[in-house]
């Protein structure tokens, strides 16, 4: 449940929402959170004007696990609601990327607040967006899509003058980022010791702001990027699998699924999601965890063509998961604390975890634990090839994984519920309850 | 170009020339410099130029569509009465 208090100070802001039609506007073409007005039992604060209970977002998310895609559309998103606003005589005050949430496979305008009456004929947030949407989104299709994870370091949005001195020369060369990023970051420091009252400045009209929105828009939707990765063929000609053995994998996981009937799945090192559609087929809201940010925009951009409305791919790379960050670590949610799910799914990750990553069996079994209340995990054997891959130039040192092992560590956390031998390999399929 | 136009222009070089005559005029540094205030008059300079940018796309499809029309022997696409009002 949460609840959020108007104040008297916002007032005027939050009825002109209401009463310009801007609210049902947003709201029906689904660029804003619904939310309905609430009374409170109980004496209301005196400062309180009103009290919304907004629709909740059931996976919260942030920008330094969204693949490209996903930040450019939270980036088309913020646009579209201000020029709507605009239209209204009102404006955005903030453009923080933390602003959108993913609901049912889109971005969507959580901070109903963040909209007031227009006030100074410059748009305020532009700095802001630029550092939390354009700098990253113009590093990930200019140099990298990793820059994503720069969002966890600058919480207020990438420094301009640092995006600005990492990208290539031949941006410069650009409207958008020459403009947004190089100009900006220089007039940033050139005007900073003006000494003048930023609302003294006023643009030279009424048609500036949407100019703006108007260059924004096309230098965000001109950005591309086309990144490849080695993670995306994992089921495509490997050895481990005959076609037969996947098949029954994901007939398995399907029943499992079926008879558990599970609200949240979360599919922890979910590759290119085979097994997070199974799961979103049945209607189950389905996170699908992947550190390869490759995978993750295929995942989305897959999602987004087949209009799978429970889908939510985020980039998560599971031995350093997204932290909680902010004032006082309370800001930004950990990934454990965003669960536990109800059921997650860690398919083909076991060897990862334990061989790759050196992760004892028994701290794999209680992270599978701490994130979800019930697990389908497949144990694969050293002889997989797969295994026999990762093994490969160095020394087996894992005298302690084993089918054995594997299964005492689990029982240590959870209940076997069920168990599956995978015909065509030597891999096996467990669905375990976690003992409450 | 009709009345509202020319005083649209003349008002956005006026403000231009305001603006330009403040940032080229800083006054004394504060103490405490809040980076937002360089993004804000940078904002102020650029919507300038991207207002200019599509006053002069605006005005240059206008030039087009006339010539466009003079030469294929028609009459512009908003034909001017040249007629004496008096």
């Amino acid at each position: 449940m949460l609840y959020r208090q108007v104040n008297v100070a916002a007032r005027a802001d939050y009825d002109r929402l209401i009463a310009s039609g801007l609210y049902d506007t947003l709201v029906s073409s689904k660029l804003l959170i619904p939310h309905e007005e609430v009374v409170l039992p109980g004496e209301r604060a005196p400062e309180a004007y009103r009290y919304l209970k907004p629709r909740l977002v059931p996976t919260t998310s942030y920008p330094y696990s969204w693949c490209f895609s996903q930040l450019k559309d939270a980036a088309l998103l913020t646009l579209a609601v201000q020029r709507q606003a605009l239209a209204a005589g009102m404006s955005l005050k903030d453009a923080s990327a933390y602003n959108v949430q993913f609901l049912d496979g889109r971005p969507v305008l959580v901070d109903t607040l963040s909209l007031e009456v227009s006030g100074p004929t410059y748009w305020k947030p532009y700095r802001q967006f630029c550092q939390h949407f354009y700098a990253p989104l113009a590093l990930m299709a200019f140099l990298d899509t990793r820059f994503a994870r720069l969002s966890a370091v600058f919480i207020d949005g990438v420094p301009l003058r640092l995006a600005s001195r990492a990208l290539p020369l031949r941006t410069w060369l650009r409207p958008g980022p020459l403009l947004h990023i190089h100009l900006h970051a220089w007039g940033e420091q050139r005007f900073a010791q003006q000494g003048t009252r930023a609302e003294s400045r006023r643009s030279p009209s009424a048609t500036g702001i949407p100019a703006l929105i108007h260059s924004l828009e096309r230098a965000t939707a001109k950005l591309r990027w086309t990144g490849r990765s080695a993670w995306l063929d994992y089921y495509g000609d490997r050895a481990s699998y005959t076609g037969e053995a996947i098949d029954q994998k994901t007939r398995i996981v399907q029943e499992w699924l079926e008879t558990a009937r599970p609200s949240v799945v979360w599919d922890l090192g979910a590759n290119t999601g085979h097994f997070s559609r199974v799961a979103t087929a049945l209607g189950i809201r389905t996170v699908a965890l992947e550190q390869d940010p490759a995978c993750v925009e295929q995942m989305y951009v897959d999602a987004k063509r087949r209009g799978d409305r429970h889908l939510l791919p985020l980039v998560m790379d599971l031995t350093n998961p997204s932290a909680a960050i902010g004032w006082a670590h309370e800001e930004r949610l950990s990934l454990i604390e965003r669960g536990p799910a109800d059921m997650v799914l860690a398919l083909a990750l076991l060897h990862h975890l334990a061989i790759g990553n050196n992760v004892p069996l028994d701290r794999i079994a209680a992270f599978l634990a701490k994130v979800g209340r019930q697990a389908i995990v497949e144990f694969v054997p050293k002889d997989d090839p797969m295994a026999v891959a990762l093994l490969t130039g160095r020394r087996d040192v894992f005298a302690a994984y084993g089918r054995e092992e594997f299964v005492a560590a689990l029982q240590r956390h959870f209940a076997i519920e069920r168990t599956v031998d995978l015909p065509g390999s030597t891999r096996a399929l467990y669905w375990v309850i976690r003992r409450d | 170009m009709t009345k509202p136009q020319l005083r649209f222009i003349i008002n956005r070089r006026l403000l231009a020339l305001l603006v330009l005559v403040l940032v080229l005029c800083p006054r004394d540094a504060w103490a405490y410099i809040d980076p937002g205030t360089g993004s804000v008059i940078y904002q102020t300079l650029l919507v300038i130029l991207l207002g200019a940018g599509f006053l002069f796309r605006k005005t240059w499809s206008k030039l087009l569509s006339i010539t466009r029309a003079r030469m294929n022997g028609g009459q512009a696409a908003n034909p001017i009465d040249t007629r004496d009002p008096r």
